[in-house]
């Protein structure tokens, strides 16, 4: 159904906004699986994770050819750019990005997850960029993601869904 | 007509293969007579190395386990975290106990389980046919892999286990020796005094014994014992090490 | 664990920690360790020590690629080692590879079970990829474990007369002989009954891909693209890899032309077992991975090439 992957730098918290996605997916009865690949630092080195959500029996957890990429960097843009199959989603961290030409093959939404992390919490630019998945590709409705989402963050405060509900607003295509 | 003061303890139902001389037998017997006098018998899991002590398996009437070789203060371990209750000791020699096995001993007191374990320290390894023991054979002392004598410049020296295992947060650590009944008896008090703390939970307790192998020493056995008391004692000494109910470290 | 009324130790070496279960599967007790490449390497001592007195245990082999300290990474290269008996001596031990996060739960469960029922190291084979992924999981409901009910075990205290039990290296409570008839007969009853596979899309499969772990889930994905591209494959995945799933191999379609094991080493592994399992009937291919996981694209243009005769057949050494 959808090969999506989060990636960026450790600590912008790819690997929980996927995490997060499968978690709300799974509960609506779809498979899923997910898997991650960073460098040894915990901080700082690269960061990625891959989700797979299917209606059927999910083959390989590495899919090759993506349907969603969200970047929180312009270096792993430019890296997995080139995975992304025809008429894939792509969203990027405007905040992290430099005037650039997108590709006409793709449809890329932008968000500026740190802009809205700075208003909403300090640590939620992923779920900004998660808002602004799945206003692009609507893989969620977005109450049920919201409802999923407080009950996650239910003791960290009402940050995270704020960050949800800003990236979800703000998303524009490119 | 003589009054009987002392049989043999029920608990030895059968008889063992030792060589003549062997101080094992001894230390089998004075455990079985400390289970008994202390009613622990039905409760007794013993824990036997596959090398000589493994013969105690056969002979002894509780339930028993015996090796991997050295590894036996990890079985002992394994038995007393899922039977808490039950009076669970090694009897095992210096190679199990201070040699192959020494990061498992070291690591049962570390974790201060709460099992006896009573190590014989004959100064060789003897199932094996009586070679060096990197611990305890004595500098000078020949055996098959130490022709000339232990050499310290190759070998090393022989260390004293119980300033090792002193340091750590036991409940009891002593030596004993058999040489003459008045040791014997000392020895069986401390491995009493082992298996009290056991029962009372306070700790691991370790009970080294001085043991004769005449057999591998090439001596007959009043030779062997002289030999522990005018050479081993002098680098192994016969006292208590810890006891908790004393303050700990003595 | 301990909230749920069991025993977990930090063992300081898994040399130790087999000892450990040594003398808690002597118990009774349900109890089971794991670890990986090196470390698998340091149980193998006490493995044969519970093989020996025939103890339950459950042992987690999740596989890291590699010689020595190899890669940290995925690995299936310890294929060997845990199908082939466990330490010295001549042991046969039941092996469960799980391919996806339920089954891992779902294989632990069975794992006690035929641990219990053979008396014997239930051994589950996993890998790097299957251990590090997060997936969709329904925990079975927990049971009771009734650790009195060995009469082989060390139960605890004993009535004076009872009979005791001394847990030794070939199990001494029995005449050699007879110990040897049992053992033999246990190796042959698991072999019989506890063959395990699932089959894929195999009904009118050109060519029939082998694989486990994460290299079946490749598969698998493998399979649906070469369909979509008009080739006809179909994949066998064992779930026991001890017993092999010889039964698997009794009956492939009449289309079958050529069997191709998908793995992650240098050599072929598995594939020495296809071949035993189909009786040389079938052409034999491997596709040898070593430390890098396939994909569904190379493992659908290696088979191209096997059916149209431009892979060579596998030669075992």
């Amino acid at each position: 159904m959808a090969d999506i992957m989060f990636a960026g730098i450790g600590g912008q918290g790819v690997l929980t906004a996927g995490k997060i996605l499968i978690k709300i997916a799974a509960a609506n009865g779809k498979n899923v699986c997910w898997t991650s690949e960073y460098s040894a630092e915990m901080r700082g080195g690269s960061a990625l994770c891959r989700v797979v959500v299917s209606d059927e029996d999910i083959g390989t957890p590495y899919p090759q050819e993506l349907d969603v990429l969200c970047c929180m960097t312009e270096e792993t843009y430019d890296q997995y750019i080139g995975s992304v199959k025809e008429n894939g989603t792509v969203i990027v961290n405007k905040s992290l990005f430099g005037e650039r030409q997108y590709p006409d093959n793709v449809s890329v939404y932008g968000v500026d997850a740190m802009g809205i992390a700075a208003k909403a919490n300090p640590k939620g630019a992923n779920i900004a960029v998660l808002g602004a998945m799945i206003k692009a590709t609507g893989l969620v409705k977005a109450e049920d993601f919201e409802r999923t989402l407080e009950a996650y963050y239910e003791k960290k405060g009402p940050g995270n869904v704020a960050c949800f509900k800003l990236g979800y607003e703000s998303a524009e295509k490119m | 007509m003589m009054e009987i003061i002392r049989t043999k303890p029920e608990m030895i139902h059968q008889q063992v293969g030792w060589c003549g001389g062997c101080g094992h037998g001894i230390i089998q017997r004075i455990i079985a007579e400390a289970c008994e006098e202390m009613n622990l018998v039905e409760d007794t899991v013993q824990v036997v190395d596959i090398a000589c002590a493994y013969w105690s398996i056969d002979t002894l009437n509780c339930d028993g386990i015996a090796g991997p070789h050295g590894r036996v203060a990890a079985v002992a371990t394994g038995i007393k975290k899922v039977r808490p209750d039950s009076n669970v000791y090694v009897h095992a020699g210096d190679g199990c106990c201070y040699v192959i096995g020494f990061s498992e001993t070291c690591y049962a007191a570390q974790r201060n389980v709460p099992i006896t374990m009573i190590a014989v320290n004959n100064g060789i390894f003897g199932m094996t046919g009586g070679q060096m023991n990197l611990a305890t054979t004595l500098v000078g002392d020949k055996t098959v892999s130490s022709k000339n004598g232990r050499d310290a410049n190759i070998a090393g020296e022989p260390f004293d286990f119980l300033n090792v295992i002193k340091n750590y947060p036991i409940a009891y650590a002593a030596r004993g020796a058999l040489y003459d009944p008045k040791h014997i008896n000392d020895a069986k008090k401390m491995i009493k005094k082992g298996f009290t703390y056991q029962k009372e939970k306070k700790g691991f307790s370790i009970i080294e014994i001085l043991s004769p192998c005449p057999t591998n020493w090439k001596l007959s056995p009043v030779e062997a014992m002289e030999k522990i008391k005018n050479e081993n004692e002098k680098i192994f000494p016969v006292r208590e090490y810890v006891d908790i109910e004393q303050g700990g470290v003595l | 664990m301990a909230e749920r009324g069991g025993t977990f130790i930090q063992g300081e070496s898994e040399i130790a920690s087999m000892s450990m279960l040594w003398g808690a599967a002597a118990c009774g007790e349900r109890i089971m360790t794991s670890s990986s490449g090196p470390g698998y390497d340091l149980k193998q001592e006490g493995m044969s020590y519970l093989s020996s007195y025939r103890l339950p245990a459950v042992v987690v082999d999740v596989q890291r690629y590699g010689l020595g300290d190899g890669e940290i990474t995925e690995g299936q290269d310890g294929y060997f080692i845990a199908t082939r008996g466990g330490g010295h001596g001549d042991s046969r031990q039941i092996v469960l590879t799980p391919a996806s996060v339920q089954e891992c739960a779902d294989l632990t469960y069975l794992a006690f079970d035929l641990a219990e029922k053979y008396r014997t190291i239930c051994i589950i084979l996993s890998d790097g990829g299957i251990s590090q992924m997060i997936e969709k999981v329904v925990l079975p409901e927990s049971r009771e474990h009734d650790n009195k009910k060995f009469d082989w075990a060390i139960i605890g205290h004993k009535e004076k007369d009872a009979p005791k039990v001394k847990v030794t290296n070939l199990d001494r409570s029995m005449p050699y002989d007879e110990y040897d008839r049992l053992v033999k007969k246990t190796y042959k009853e698991m072999f019989d009954h506890e063959q395990r596979w699932e089959e894929f899309q195999l009904e009118d499969a050109e060519l029939v891909l082998v694989a486990i772990g994460i290299s079946s889930r490749v598969c698998k994905s493998a399979v649906r693209l070469a369909r979509e591209e008009g080739v006809k494959l179909g994949l066998i995945r064992p779930v026991t890899v001890w017993p092999f799933p010889v039964k698997a191999f009794e009956k492939l379609p009449e289309s079958c032309r050529a069997l191709a094991t998908v793995e992650m080493s240098l050599s072929a592994q598995m594939a020495q077992d296809v071949l035993l399992a189909s009786k040389n009937k079938y052409p034999m291919y491997s596709l040898l991975t070593s430390k890098y996981v396939a994909t569904p694209r190379q493992v659908v243009d290696y088979c191209k090439r096997v059916l149209a005769g431009e892979e060579e057949e596998l030669e075992v050494y």
